[in-house]
Parts: C-alpha cells; structure tokens; sequence
C-alpha cells in the first residue's frame, strides 16, 4: 500500500491530479477542504517554503499524520506556477506515538501537582525547625532578665532599698508583659494554623473592622489611617482572623516609622478575579532581604526603633497563614527610606452579596427557634454567664441550664437528685459541652452519652467547645457522634456559623 | 499554545464542534480547524492550528509562529507551571522579530469555581484575557469573539460587511 501522496495544485488551490485514494472531486477539488490551512492558498504566504512535520487531519472522519511539504513547478513561459505537495502518510508509526505520548504527558502533568505539595511540605518541615528555635530562644530572654531583677529585688529587700524595688518591678513587668504577649501571638497563630475553615457564614465590614483596630492600637495617637475601603462592602470572612490581619500591619507601620506621625492608607479594589487590598505608609521601608524574609516564621525585620517593644517575628507569618487560609495572597514590597505597601489579595467569591445574605440570616433565625432548652456543661460559672450572653445577643429565646462537668451532666440528664424534677430540669435538646472538666470531662460525658442516647425522645445535639487543638478533640471523640465543634471562645459569629448548620 | 493538556485541543473541539471528552489523548503535531465568527460589522474567518503541547519544551513552535496573526496562549488555571510557562513563551516571542496579539486564556476555570481547593491566584489579572472552560462551555466563544474583534480592529485590509 502506497504511502506517500502527491497533490498536484493550481494557483486557485485546485487540486489537478493527485494518487491519494481519500480525494474525491465530486465532494471537493479544493486542497483546502483536505488540508484547512490552504484555505486562502492563492495569498499564503510562503507557500514554496511550506513544511510541516507532523500535522494531524481528519479526512472524512478518519484520522491521518503526514509530513508535508510542497515545491512550485514552472507549468509555461509566461511564469504561471503549479505547486506540487507531497504527503507523507505516517499516520501508523504516530497513532502509537500519540498513547505513548499521552501516557508520558499524563505522569508529567501528576509530577507537576506532586513538586507542587512537596514545595508545601518542605516549607512546612522549615516551619516547625525554626518554630522550636525561636521560641527557645525569644522565651530564654526575657526569663533571664526576669531572673535577674528576682536577685536585684532580693539585694534591695535585704539593703533595704524600697524605692529601687518598686523600680525593678516595674522592669520586671515589662518582660513579663513580653511573655504575655507571645504567648497570645503564639495562640492566635496556633488557631489558625490549625482551625479548617468551615463554609463560615461570617460577614464582616471590612471598613468598619479597619477602624475599629485603629482605634484600640497600642499608641493610636501616633496613627493617621486613611481608610478608603468602601462603607458598604461585606465580605464572607472571620472578625478575629481579620483583626489579626491588619492589627499586625498596622502595627508594623508604627514599629517600622519614619517621623513620629504614622500614615496607613487602606485600599481596596475589586477586579475581575479576587480583591485586592493595599495598605501603604509612610516609615522607613524595607530591605530586600526583608522583603524576601517577611513573612518567614521568626523573622524579624532589620530596621525597627530600636526603643519599641521588642519584635518576635510571628505576626507576619500568621497574617500569611491567614490569608492562605482564605486561598488568598500576600506580598510586600516598598524601598528603603519610602514606605511600605502590603497587597493582599483574596478570591472574589468572598464578597457577600447583601439582599441574598439577609434574607439567609432571617432564615437562619427562624430556624434556630427550634431550640428549647439548652445545657451548658462547664466548669467555669464565667464561662457559662457569657456563652448565655451570646445566646441572648442573638434574641433566641430559649432556656438556659448549666452543670459544672460531665458527670452532674449525666445526673441532669438520667433525672437523677437533684435534677429529679422534670419542669425545672427538663431535657435539653441542645448541649454545649466543654472539653476539659475536672471529675468527668467532656470527651468521657461524650462516650458515655453516646451509649444512652437513643433512649431519649427528643434529638439532643451536642456542640463541643475547646481551646485545645480541634484535631485531636475530633479523633477522641470521632465514635460519640458530636454535632458540631467550636473553638473556644464562644462568640457571636461562631454561634451564627453553629445555628445555620444546625 | 500552551503546555501539555491545558486543554488546547479542548478549547477547539468546543469552539467549532461544540463537543467535549474527557479522554485525554495529548496531540503529537499540529492540527489545522476553521471558525467563522459574526462580529457586529464583520466576519471574521479564524484559522486555528493546535500545536502540541509538546512542542513547547522543544522550541519547535517558533516556526508556526511566523505568520500568525494572534498567539493564543493557553494555561490550566489549577497549574501554577502551566502559567509560568506561557509567560516565558511571551518574552520568547516578543524576542523575535515578529509581534502577533497575545491573547491569553486560562482554561478549565470549572474546576475552581466556587472551590476554595485550588489557588488560582497566581494568575497576575492585569494579563489574562479571559478564563474559560472547555468542559462546560463557558466564555469559549467569547474569548474567540473577543479576539476576533481585536484581530478585525487590527487589521489593514477589513473588508466590511
Ligand atoms: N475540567 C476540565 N477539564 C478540561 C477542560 N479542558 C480540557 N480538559 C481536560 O484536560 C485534558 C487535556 O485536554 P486537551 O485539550 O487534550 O489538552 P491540550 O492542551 O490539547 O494538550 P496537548 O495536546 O498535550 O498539548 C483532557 O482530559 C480534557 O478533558 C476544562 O475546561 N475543564
Ligand atoms: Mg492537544
């Protein structure tokens, strides 16, 4: 069978004579009904240098491979021009190379997703080493200097030197403020890092959030925020990760000044794709190797007063792990001595659309009239004051009742003294059980409320509060069919998120 | 072009035979499909060559460039890669000395639609024409009726009609 395929062509791009058995001059004399690209062959350009090595056609439903290639040949004196292409049929040997091809293709393109996770995985493992160095280290110094007023004080006490005591405390105090405040750097990043986020029904006003931090920021009066983020827009996320967000900016603002006045203009725009929020202001700027750096754990940017309150190198990193948390992006950029610009971008679709989100949350309300009477089981009185609080914050009418750990807990429920009364006690159908309580804590009430709960005629859902890590909570408790899990604390957000799922 | 199965052939197979398959079979070489579109004064008639994707790790695409009218440049909305790989193949061709329109499209934008799994945020806005999906269909012709209003607002000998 002959494989290779001559066609002879005119100027107009008819096909004269050629041995290819798939040419049928009833159906088509064009050269550019076989081959599309012909379809102006009288204006290709270039048409006697026209190679092509491999082109893939589909003629009359069949697939072919040729290699193509013409060449003119002169058909009369007056330099009239007949161009000849020859096909070279290779359609056997490709159709093969074409599943080798795609089998290699598909492994290249799995590879691809795979570098991809091990990049995160890497930065990951970079992440814990470096976490447990900074903190041995951040942590060691202020205990020393602690230690060391601890023996100043003492030689004061036994010189007598009152004053000099009340001075040292004060010191003391400052490091010790230092600790306090890691420590709640280090249990806010903590919850991010380790909180999935949940199809959260969170709205916030992102204009109203930005002023409100400006207005509890340590050393306000320094601060002039030019906040241009529009009055009315909503957007699906999380008060508190927020807060952390442009809490840890602004105050890098004012750590990272230039004069004494510090400027942060906040913008933000919506484009096609994801919003973007720009912050920019007025200080020193920053280093390229800072900006590489920024948003490592630990990392402490290079030009900071040196009188301000010492840097940890954790805010940052926690306003990246946030964002990413939101599958959005973070970058800074800025030059040495002019300022300072943050750009966060976040997906779009965290837009709440108000008319559709406000009749959601009527529908949300009507909904969560269906809970009577509520158990809170905690050890803590505070706890269970504000949890109510919180309750009564969303004008839900329901009953409140309270035990102080998983065993009274059990007692209330099995009708036992003193909870023998059914109209003072009667059976909850919800339950917001603490994790950790002295006597029975919240994972054994779990298991063994697990074992008795069919016996009761009404559907008692469980919400578990904690402020451990959740995943560990999920794992112990998997088999006692909890409803729901919070982190602790409780606020209004969270329970709205809680109320819309259940 | 594009890298590998970004959806190259995809994006055609729906533009001018409204189909889809998910079956991924990576083409070897270059296939050849016509387009006409209606624009609201004109036609414009598209001659689309699909180049594998294959061919862009070995630089043999340069030579279907010339000639070329518009450069679509196709990436996986999913495949940070996919997308650093067009923007090298940019800068290649504005080294040349031919300058077609870069029109750049990310494709398979279904798949992270209304998701939050992927980060497609890489994408730098400010460059991409438009996202679209083979698969459902959706802005493939837009994408083709926007760049053939580009090519027909570009071009010298317009023949209106
Ligand atoms: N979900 C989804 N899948 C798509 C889309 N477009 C293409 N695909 C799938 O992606 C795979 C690759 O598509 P192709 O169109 O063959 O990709 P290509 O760019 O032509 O690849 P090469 O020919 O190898 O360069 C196939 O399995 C398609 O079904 C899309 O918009 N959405
Ligand atoms: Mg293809």
């Amino acid at each position: 069978m002959k494989k290779n395929y001559e066609f002879l062509i005119n100027q107009d791009g008819k096909i004269l004579k050629t041995d290819a058995p798939f040419f049928d001059a009833s159906i088509n004399e064009n050269v550019a009904f076989y081959f599309p690209m012909f379809i102006d062959f009288n204006v290709t350009l270039d048409i006697e240098n026209f190679e092509m090595d491999i082109y893939e056609a589909s003629i009359n439903g069949e697939k072919y491979f040729f290699k193509l290639k013409i060449h003119s040949i002169n058909r009369n004196a007056k330099n009239v021009y007949d161009f000849v292409l020859e096909a070279e049929d290779l359609t056997e040997e490709y159709i093969d190379k074409q599943k080798h091809q795609t089998a290699y293709n598909k492994i290249s393109i799995k590879n691809e997703y795979l570098r991809e996770t091990n990049v995160k995985l890497d930065s990951q493992i970079d992440y814990l080493r470096t976490f447990a160095f900074v903190l041995s280290h951040d942590f060691r110094e202020p205990l020393a200097v602690i230690k060391s007023f601890h023996d100043l004080v003492d030689n004061a006490l036994s010189e007598k030197r009152y004053d000099d005591i009340t001075e040292l405390n004060q010191l003391a105090k400052k490091q010790i403020d230092l600790l306090d405040q890691m420590v709640s750097s280090l249990l806010k990043l903590q919850q991010v890092t380790s909180e999935i986020l949940s199809n959260s029904d969170s709205q916030l006003n992102l204009s109203h959030l930005l002023d409100k931090i400006a207005k509890d920021i340590y050393e306000s009066e320094k601060l002039q925020l030019h906040n241009q983020v529009a009055d009315d827009l909503i957007l699906n996320i999380d008060e508190t990760h927020f807060y952390v967000v442009f809490q840890n900016i602004i105050s890098n603002a004012i750590k990272y000044r230039k004069g004494d006045l510090v400027d942060v203009e906040i913008v933000c725009k919506q484009k096609d794709h994801f919003i973007e929020i720009v912050c920019k202001d007025n200080g020193v700027g920053i280093t390229d190797e800072d900006k590489r750096k920024a948003f490592q754990f630990g990392h402490k940017g290079s030009m900071h007063n040196q009188d301000e309150i010492a840097s940890y190198g954790i805010g940052l990193f926690t306003v990246k792990n946030i964002i990413e948390l939101y599958k959005g992006q973070i970058g800074i950029e800025g030059n040495k001595d002019e300022g300072t610009i943050v750009t966060i971008r976040l997906p779009n679709n965290l837009i709440v659309d108000q008319m559709a989100s406000e009749i959601k949350e009527n529908q949300q309300f009507m909904d969560a009239k269906s809970f009577q009477n509520i158990l809170f089981v905690d050890d803590s009185e505070t706890t269970n004051f504000i949890n109510k609080s919180i309750f009564e914050s969303l004008s839900l009418h329901c009953q409140f009742y309270s035990v102080k750990n998983g065993a009274e807990a059990m007692k209330y429920l099995l009708g036992a003294k003193p909870y023998n009364d059914q109209n003072l006690y009667p059976i909850p159908d919800l339950i917001f059980l603490d994790s950790s309580m002295p006597v029975m804590d919240g994972v054994s009430f779990a298991e063994a409320f697990s074992k008795i709960r069919d016996r009761f005629n009404i559907n008692i859902k469980i919400a578990m509060l904690s402020s451990m890590p959740m995943q560990k909570l999920k794992m112990d408790t998997k088999d006692f069919g909890i409803d729901h899990y919070i982190q602790k604390p409780l606020s209004k957000e969270k329970l709205k998120q809680f109320l819309q799922f259940n | 072009m594009g890298s590998v199965g970004v959806g190259k052939t995809s994006l055609v197979e729906r533009l001018v035979y409204q189909r889809f398959s998910p079956e991924y079979l990576s083409s070897i070489g270059v296939r050849v499909d016509k387009k006409s579109l209606e624009l609201d004064d004109c036609k414009v008639n598209l001659l689309i060559w699909d180049i594998a994707g294959e061919f862009m790790t070995h630089k043999v695409y340069q030579k279907y460039l010339r000639g070329a009218a518009a450069v679509v440049c196709v990436f996986d909305v999913t495949r940070e890669q996919s997308f650093l790989a067009i923007k090298s193949l940019i800068s290649e061709i504005s080294n040349e000395q031919i300058n077609p329109i870069i029109y750049i499209i990310g494709n398979k934008i279904d798949l992270v639609k209304n998701k939050a799994e992927f980060n497609y945020l890489f994408l730098d806005e400010s460059n991409v024409d438009m996202l679209t999906s083979a698969k459902d269909g959706e802005k493939v012709e837009e994408a083709f009726q926007f760049l053939s209003k580009i090519l027909a607002s570009n071009s010298p000998n317009l023949r209106r009609v």
